[in-house]
């Protein structure tokens, strides 16, 4: 049976990738890293070429996403009514 | 290895995520297996994030394709897979995508109602925090308190919702015209015609 190339190396899935790239994503977004999450995030990122994919792809995501507030509250239901 | 810099993650926003379904629906041509096609999809980025400049990329969806086969032959070459057929350059030229045009890539009403439908599908808390965060412009610490939750939880349904966004785009495209900005699949399609680019 063929294997993928992510098994034939046995290499982190690219799924748990994106996890970890959409998580720095978001706090980058939200505050200044600490120093210690600035070098976490660097060796993170140079240990797999994926990651650092999926890291600009998470960023671009989210800037995409940040447009939607040109639509306004209005267009979403109140999100405080649980 | 530097890090993508807000500038380029800025021009991958709008230069080739809206190609990426087009990317993804020639590497499926390419009977390159899912998981490769991740895998590949995230190198693809990898290389455009660390280009010296973009200024001379006259084509994002031609480069983005290129690119892609790059990656792949780099790869097949260090597995030493030698069954795959080789690509030529009029083949990826051939390639037609009916997805956004450059003018459109601009983020129309159209396309912002389609983000707006994308995130009004998120699981409840994290269309919450998205709302706040995005769309009402709250801090996280205010976000926090509003929802009564951590700034923690708040940073990982933020994440959350860029994850789901990543797979959305994956599976269907972010355009306003949605999964018909898919790549023209004539060839190999039931029905043999080309799909249309925006829906009547």
């Amino acid at each position: 049976m063929k294997k993928t190339l992510a098994q034939m190396e046995d290499r982190e899935s690219s799924t748990r990738i994106d996890d970890a790239a959409a998580l720095w994503v978001a706090r980058m977004e939200a505050r200044p890293l600490s120093p210690e999450e600035e070098s976490e995030l660097d060796t993170w990122l140079a240990a797999d070429i994926r990651r650092q994919g999926a890291f600009a792809r998470a960023w671009a995501a989210s800037i995409h996403m940040a447009k939607a507030q040109a639509l306004g509250r209005d267009f979403f239901t109140d999100p405080d009514q649980n | 290895m530097a890090r993508v810099g807000s500038e380029r993650a800025l021009w991958l926003a709008q230069q080739i995520l809206p190609h990426e379904p087009c990317l993804r629906a020639w590497l499926a041509r390419r009977r390159v297996v899912e998981l490769e096609i991740d895998d590949i999809v995230q190198e693809a980025y990898a290389r455009l994030a660390s280009m010296d400049n973009v200024e001379g990329v006259r084509n994002p969806r031609a480069y983005l394709l290129q690119t892609a086969h790059s990656i792949i032959c780099t790869h097949l070459r260090r597995a030493q897979v030698v069954s795959i057929r080789a690509v030529d350059d009029t083949e990826l030229s051939r390639f037609e995508c009916q997805d956004a045009s450059p003018e459109s890539t601009v983020c129309d009403r159209d396309e912002l109602r389609r983000i707006g439908d994308i995130v009004a599908g998120f699981p409840k808390q994290v269309a919450a925090v998205f709302i706040l965060r995005r769309i009402e412009g709250l801090s996280q610490r205010d976000t926090a308190k509003r929802l009564n939750l951590s700034e923690s939880s708040v940073e990982k349904n933020m994440a959350k919702g860029i994850r789901l966004f990543m797979d959305t785009i994956a599976l269907s495209g972010i355009s306003s015209s949605g999964a018909s900005n898919r790549c023209d699949e004539k060839d190999i399609g039931a029905d043999g015609r080309p799909r249309k680019q925006y829906p009547d």
